[in-house]
């Protein structure tokens, strides 16, 4: 795969594309940013255009340097990543990256090696790689991967040139899920709402069936705003609660809350094939109210995920709450019923 | 084929080249020219300050041919040696990779022969605080009687990591944290040398991102290069380190205050476009913020903020917000900090936040709830909510059943110093929000002869200092100990007793109570963690429906905002019902 195909992130993926064409690439390098949005890839790519055979520039995908880099069967190429229950980074690997790199390269131009949640070493293991980043021989380039680059030591920060990834956009997303991982429009779309802009989160619920969790959520939303009965409501909740994808529901009903919020403020919303169920429920009650309605679904949604709290009165609490908020949306008016 | 790094190949090779770290160079030379080196010796200070790149400067100031020698010449064979790690007589060792007691053994057993060709055989053993306690303790025996041509040179960037017993036998050099200042010297002297066009802003960013590192601010002058094919702006060095520009800062903070929702959004859209880390946001606001309240509350501090930019607007949201109101911006932007950690959509936590924040000023404050909430139960129609704006003074007060008497048991200190006492306690609040009385009580001094110095003190702020007056009226118990002023305050004003912790603030603090004292005092601030909100075990889910409505009191006292609730209203709680599965 060339520079050309990688998505998202095009200024800082061009910029890595002119650093191998004017044979300038800093041999220790920190890619950051969020979880998914092509960190590895660009990495891979890279590892790929410094070895490839047919290409010094731009990798061509099909050489067998590029097919063999692509199953981690290259020898100039060290991949590193967590393993075991600890998913951690283990300091035998990364020792062997540090004996290895003195070494020429066998078979290609560069020795490459990536380390795959680079945060996720303990101290020793991290600081026995200070000296091999800072003075690497002249064919060793080190890549480390992170999402979390405030976990890394100071000293090793300070050695390597920080890329910064950003997550992808809406659509960047929805067409990569299109185009090559076999996802329909529809269903593309609404991964991308899901997905905080991170193809792993995406694809993570892929096979999950969205489109009636999605109805049920506008519906759910519609009838709180509209102050349906506690009668209705708990029933209902007790039915979600059964729903093993009731944390997706949560996050769908998150994301909307959002969005009818960014509707109130004047900005873009993310499930955007919704607009006009959404522009509806934004006339229901509100900014202050919506702000709220978020709140409590990311409470729940994190109650549940983070604290095993009892499903069936979570979402009762949030169902009802939600209603109450939308029934009195100032304090006066919700006294003066009493 | 590779391309050299501009922190190495900008790695000074004599001492006169080492920038900011003057005390360590002068003790150095002067040792070398009249010859009283020292055995050992710790480099210790920060990441890229210069520790590695002296120690191989003293290693060749110390076997150069022409040496030992405060300048090396850099061209004998020892000194080409050492520049390329090739000398017999200056090992390099990495202590990471060499930490354990076999390693160590190793190298003392070959510190017993005499150097090969050099004056001295020199260990330089970087990042030492890696050795294990055996490593430690076997070098020990080698550092109490060294052979008379061994030197050692370790060099760490955590020195509490060093035992003392190591620490004892060397001479230690701490090295500073290099000035931006310094750096942006040093900066401007590469980038010449490279022939690269930058501006005096963006190397100025660069000095002051380096925080304090000399290679750190090389390593992001390198990536600049290689990003930049023109002229480098700063515009080009805060997108690639990710900086929050000041710019970007008072942007938000307008939105904020005027209410702009649209252009909030959008301020988050671009900062997440652009790779920006929102928790480095959420906290460089929060920084600005802080600097408005200290515009406000000091507005002679000024000279406290580094460039005059940085003081450009700040007045203008000082005069537009309240302390109120910018104490609670602060609340909430810190609750935000905490929670983006494990919000399942950072980027939605943080647009829902700042509008929030936008709507503060808004909402009806808590005051104002309070009053209707009590001129209903009064019977009386419930005055229109007037968000923060100042109310009218004498309003009539009336008390909804506090579940214990306030005001007759001890009358406030500001009762017993300030005006004369007013005709009915009930009717007439003064219009001051510290008068409130849902704030803890004050308490008194703790074994103090001079009881009444706190009340004394808050009376003199009142006037002078009303912000200051606003935190410390808040304090739950103080300590009066020599030069010492202690306040203690819950855990649940933490947000505002760390406001104190502002050295602006707290100079003010200090300069206030020592007059009052009319001896030099200096405040200390500490935050109870009172037991139940530190240890308290996480709420307990709620499940079964069998539990005794004791247990459902007890659990319900626990939860957070049903003790604030109580707190605020001085309630108690009656029943517990749950809701009706
Ligand atoms: N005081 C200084 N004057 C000039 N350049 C410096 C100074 N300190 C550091 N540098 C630059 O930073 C690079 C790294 O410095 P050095 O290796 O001495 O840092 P260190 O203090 O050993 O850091 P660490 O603890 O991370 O190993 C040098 O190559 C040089 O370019
Ligand atoms: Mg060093
Ligand atoms: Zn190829
Ligand atoms: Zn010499």
């Amino acid at each position: 795969m060339s520079f050309e195909k990688l998505v998202g992130n095009r200024a800082l993926v061009s910029r890595l594309a002119r650093m191998v064409g004017s044979g300038r690439v800093p041999p220790s390098l920190l890619f950051c940013g969020p979880s998914g949005v092509g960190k590895l890839q660009a990495a891979m790519t890279l590892a790929k255009a410094l070895n490839c055979s047919q290409s010094k520039t731009d990798p061509c995908g099909t050489c067998p340097a590029c097919l063999r880099i692509d199953r981690e069967e290259y020898a100039d190429v060290h991949i590193a990543r967590p393993e075991g229950a600890g998913r951690q980074l283990r300091a035998d690997a990364v020792r062997q990256i540090v004996r290895e790199t003195p070494f020429r390269p066998f078979e290609g131009r560069r020795r490459v090696s990536i380390l795959i949640d680079a945060d996720r070493m303990n101290d020793a293991a991290a600081n026995t790689l200070l000296k091999t980043l800072e003075e690497p021989p002249p064919w060793a380039i080190l890549i480390l991967i992170t999402s979390n680059a405030a976990a890394l030591l100071p000293t090793i920060l300070s050695r390597c040139q920080i890329y910064r990834f950003a997550p992808l956009a809406i659509e960047e997303l929805s067409d990569l899920l299109v185009s090559d991982h076999d996802v329909d429009r529809e269903q593309a779309t609404t991964l991308a709402a899901l997905s905080g802009g991170s193809l792993t989160a995406a694809l993570s619920y892929r096979d999950e069936p969205l489109t009636d969790l999605r109805q049920e959520a506008v519906r759910l939303l519609t009838v709180v705003a509209r102050g349906g009965r506690e009668q209705d409501l708990v029933p209902w909740a007790d039915r979600l609660a059964k729903d093993k994808r009731l944390l997706l529901l949560l996050h769908l009903l998150m994301g909307m809350a959002r969005d009818v919020v960014a509707t109130l403020a004047g900005g873009a919303i993310v499930h955007r094939d919704l607009k006009s169920e959404l522009d509806e429920l934004s006339q229901g009650a509100p900014l202050d109210a919506w702000l709220a309605a978020f709140e409590l679904t990311e409470n729940a949604l994190e109650n549940l995920r983070d604290r095993y709290l009892n499903k069936r009165l979570t979402v009762a609490r949030l169902l009802v709450e939600m209603r109450e908020l939308s029934r009195s949306r100032q304090l006066s008016p919700a006294l003066d019923r009493q | 084929m590779a391309y050299e790094v501009l922190a190495l190949k900008y790695r000074p090779k004599v001492f006169e080249d080492l920038v900011g770290q003057e005390a360590v160079t002068r003790t150095l030379t002067n040792a070398i020219q009249q010859d009283r080196i020292a055995h050992a010796f710790l480099f210790a200070g920060v990441r890229g300050v210069g520790k590695t790149t002296t120690a191989r400067i003293l290693a060749k100031a110390l076997n150069c041919e022409s040496g030992p020698t405060v300048r090396p010449c850099g061209t004998c064979a020892a000194c080409e040696e050492i520049a390329r790690g090739r000398s017999l007589d200056v090992l390099e060792i990495d202590g990471a990779s060499n930490a354990g007691v076999e390693q160590v053994r190793e190298l003392i057993d070959s510190a017993r022969y005499a150097p090969s060709r050099d004056r001295f055989k020199i260990y330089i053993i970087d990042e030492v605080h890696m050795l294990s306690t055996a490593a430690f303790n076997a070098l020990l025996k080698t550092l109490e009687e060294p052979p008379p041509t061994v030197k050692f040179i370790f060099a760490t960037t955590e020195h509490h990591k060093i035992p003392d017993t190591i620490l004892s036998r060397c001479q230690e050099h701490e090295f500073r944290t290099v000035a931006p200042g310094e750096i942006a010297n040093q900066l401007r002297m590469i980038a010449k040398a490279e022939g690269i066009e930058i501006t005096e802003g963006a190397i100025r960013t660069l000095a002051r991102a380096a925080s304090g590192s000399m290679r750190d601010g090389i390593s992001a002058l390198d990536q600049v290069i290689a990003a930049s094919s023109e002229k480098i702006e700063e515009h080009d060095v805060t997108e690639l380190l990710g900086l929050i520009e000041r710019d970007v800062l008072r942007q938000t903070a307008n939105a904020l205050t005027g209410q702009d929702t649209a252009s909030i959004l959008k301020i988050v859209n671009e900062l997440v476009r652009s790779g920006r880390d929102l928790r480095n946001f959420i906290s460089a606001l929060m920084q600005y913020f802080r600097d408005i309240l200290v515009a406000k509350v000091a507005p002679e501090a000024s000279e406290l903020f580094e460039l005059p930019d940085e003081t450009a607007g700040l007045e203008k949201f000082a005069g537009e917000l309240s302390e109120e109101d910018l104490l609670r911006a602060l609340e909430l932007l810190t609750q935000t900090e905490i929670a983006l950690r494990s919000s399942p959509e950072p980027r939605f936590h943080v647009e829902v936040a700042l509008l929030k924040l936008s709507q503060l000023r808004k909402l009806a404050s808590f005051e104002d709830l309070l009053e209707r909430f009590e001129a209903l139960v009064a019977g009386e129609p419930p005055p229109p909510s007037s968000g923060s704006a100042p109310k009218p003074a004498a309003k009539p007060r009336v008390v909804a059943k506090p579940t214990k008497p306030k005001t007759e048991a001890s009358p406030s200190p500001e009762a017993k110093a300030g005006p004369p006492p007013q005709a009915t306690q009930d009717a007439s609040a003064p219009d001051d929000w510290t008068a409130r009385d849902d704030f803890p009580p004050l308490s008194e001094a703790e074994g103090e002869p001079s009881s009444d110095f706190m009340s004394q003190l808050i009376e003199q702020l009142k006037t002078a200092k009303p912000m200051l007056h606003a935190i410390v009226s808040r304090h739950t118990s103080y300590e009066l100990d020599g030069n010492r002023l202690t306040l203690k305050f819950l855990s649940s004003q933490k947000v505002l007793a760390e406001q104190l912790e502002q050295k602006m603030l707290k100079d003010l603090l200090e300069e206030q109570a020592s007059r009052l004292a009319d001896r030099k005092l200096s405040v200390t601030v500490r935050v109870q963690e009172n037991g139940a909100s530190k240890d308290a075990p996480p709420p307990a889910p709620i499940e079964t429906e069998d539990k005794s409505s004791e247990d459902l009191q007890e659990r319900a006292r626990r939860d957070p905002l049903v003790r604030q609730f109580i707190d605020t209203f001085q309630g108690e709680i009656q029943s517990v019902k749950k809701p009706e599965a």
